[in-house]
């Protein structure tokens, strides 16, 4: 039934002047972090393309280097690294370099995070402050305190003296016996003499409210990151988007007035509703044929209920016989309902982490592609 | 016009060597330039098969197909032929050509539809 992929619409040679009267793009939804649009005259394998680079090769910022000073909660530490790499650092990786092996760090292509708990200022953390009696009350009652992404504050980067500047400036300090307000002055001291004195840089925040793990009381973590740039080839919590996807646009035709019976079985069959019952006649109607997912449920259940199709046939059949027009193509059909795509328009979803606004991220793996033709270009060019 | 799977249907050329000599991109070429292996390193699938579905609609191209020979290889390689009388190498050129002129042309309708409110 289904016919081979399309590859390309037709053999019709690339002609830029042509190519510009064809190409239209509709925006469907445009949110900070999610856009849709509808694509037509663009073929499948150019919008795949960017599709790939939207999901591996646009750079984001993601935390890759984890110095864990202390860990006395019940998560391992290769665990708790894990789920902070896939925390989203929302800050602009335009503004970033690349960070190789043999690269110092530096304020152009690292992030400098620390997660403290209990954190320095405890009076804001009232969770931190109760009394033994109050913890230990009941039978059940040894409660566990969620760390959630929001303790990871932002620092600046310290440069590095020897091997590490991560253990050795902060490994040796003594967090349990000196007091809150000594560690904080501690801290901040080190932190302004330290730092990269060329640029006013601004404090990045990652994502609020990620829960990172659970501790008891008397449990300590103290924990130091490096952000760096990266691509979603190389690991997914580098991919700008949750989802970039397209699909043909779907279309939904009836051909006939349906009613009673047979017009619910195919109303009820569809689990997004795409089908609705006209109010006053009392008629099916195609509700929403974009949310259809091509599941094919309306024509398939009719083939378990013969006697409905026997019954019902609609007398005015072939008046509904719908105007064949020449890039759709079929993919479910009977004699009531029939699904088809439209092979020459898509419709394209692009949802955002968090690091770049959806609408810029199109754009961006735009250039990207672009770049990378004119590299191979460029290489070609003597040849 | 036709698309096939580049397989290991290698052009018949003096220089049988598959090593990249460091570079990224490696040109295998028969006598008369009609047929040609493209060994591209560092890219898949994401420039394959747009570079292939380009050259398909570029003129003097016969046939076209592309593999990435292994999973563990990052190379791409883009097998073409071209009409007789014209280089396939050219095609090529003319191809990624195109692909930058189509990002440039996609771009601009994008910005018009979302730039506009």
């Amino acid at each position: 039934m289904r016919e081979p992929p399309v590859v390309a619409r037709d053999g019709s040679l690339f002609d830029p002047n042509k190519e510009q009267e064809r190409v239209r793009i509709r925006k469907t939804l445009h949110r900070i972090d999610e856009v849709s649009f509808e694509v037509s005259g663009v073929d499948a394998p150019f919008l795949n393309a960017l599709r790939r680079v939207l999901l591996a090769e646009v750079p984001t910022m993601a935390i890759e280097y984890v110095t864990v000073n202390e860990n006395s909660t019940v998560m391992n530490d290769e665990f708790l690294a894990h789920r902070l790499g896939l925390v989203p650092v929302l800050a602009d990786p335009r503004r970033f370099e690349f960070r190789r092996e043999s690269d110092e760090p530096s304020a152009q292509n690292t992030i400098c995070f620390r997660l403290r708990v209990p954190p320095v200022n405890r009076k804001a953390h009232p969770e931190w402050n109760l009394s033994d009696g109050a913890v230990f009350a009941g039978d059940d009652a040894v409660p566990s305190i969620p760390v959630y992404s929001d303790d990871i504050i932002w620092e600046q980067l310290q440069t590095r003296v020897g091997e590490s500047c991560l253990s050795s400036t902060e490994g040796a300090s003594p967090h349990r016996s000196s007091s809150d307000a000594q560690q904080q002055a501690e801290a901040t001291d080190g932190l302004a003499s330290a730092a990269d004195s060329t640029a006013a840089v601004e404090p990045v925040q990652v994502q609020r409210g990620i829960l990172l793990t659970k501790m008891l009381r008397g449990q300590r973590l103290d924990i130091r990151m490096e952000a760096v740039k990266g691509l979603g080839h190389d690991h997914a919590k580098w991919s700008p988007v949750a989802t970039a996807y397209y699909k043909m646009v779907p279309r939904v035709h009836l051909k006939g007035e349906l009613k009673g019976e047979l017009a619910e079985t195919i109303r009820g069959a569809c689990a997004v509703h795409v089908f609705d019952i006209e109010e006053s006649a009392g008629t099916l109607k195609v509700e929403d044929e974009s949310r259809c997912t091509l599941c094919g449920e309306c024509v398939r259940i009719l083939e378990d209920k013969p006697q409905l199709l026997d019954s019902e046939r609609p007398d005015n059949y072939s008046k509904f016989m719908q105007p064949m027009e020449t890039d759709l193509r079929k993919v479910y059909e009977n004699d009531f309902v029939s699904v088809c795509q439209q092979t020459d328009r898509f419709v394209f979803f692009i949802e955002s982490v968090g690091q770049y606004r959806a609408d810029v991220l199109f754009g961006e793996a735009l250039a990207i592609f672009h770049s990378k033709c004119t590299k191979i270009l460029e290489a070609l060019q003597n040849e | 016009m036709t698309s096939a799977a580049a397989g290991n249907h290698s052009p018949h050329s003096g220089d049988a060597s598959l090593e990249l000599d460091g570079k990224d991109v490696h040109i295998q070429e028969n006598a008369d330039r009609t047929e040609l292996v493209l060994t591209l390193r560092g890219e898949g699938h994401t420039l394959g098969n747009a570079l292939r579905y380009m050259l398909t609609r570029e003129p003097g191209v016969q046939q076209v197909g592309y593999t990435i020979p292994h999973p563990s290889e990052d190379c791409l390689k883009l097998y073409v032929v071209s009409k007789p009388g014209s280089r396939a190498l050219d095609s090529v050129k003319l191809a990624l050509f195109h692909l930058t002129q189509l990002c440039d042309i996609v771009g601009e309708k994008y910005e018009e539809a979302f730039m506009k409110t």
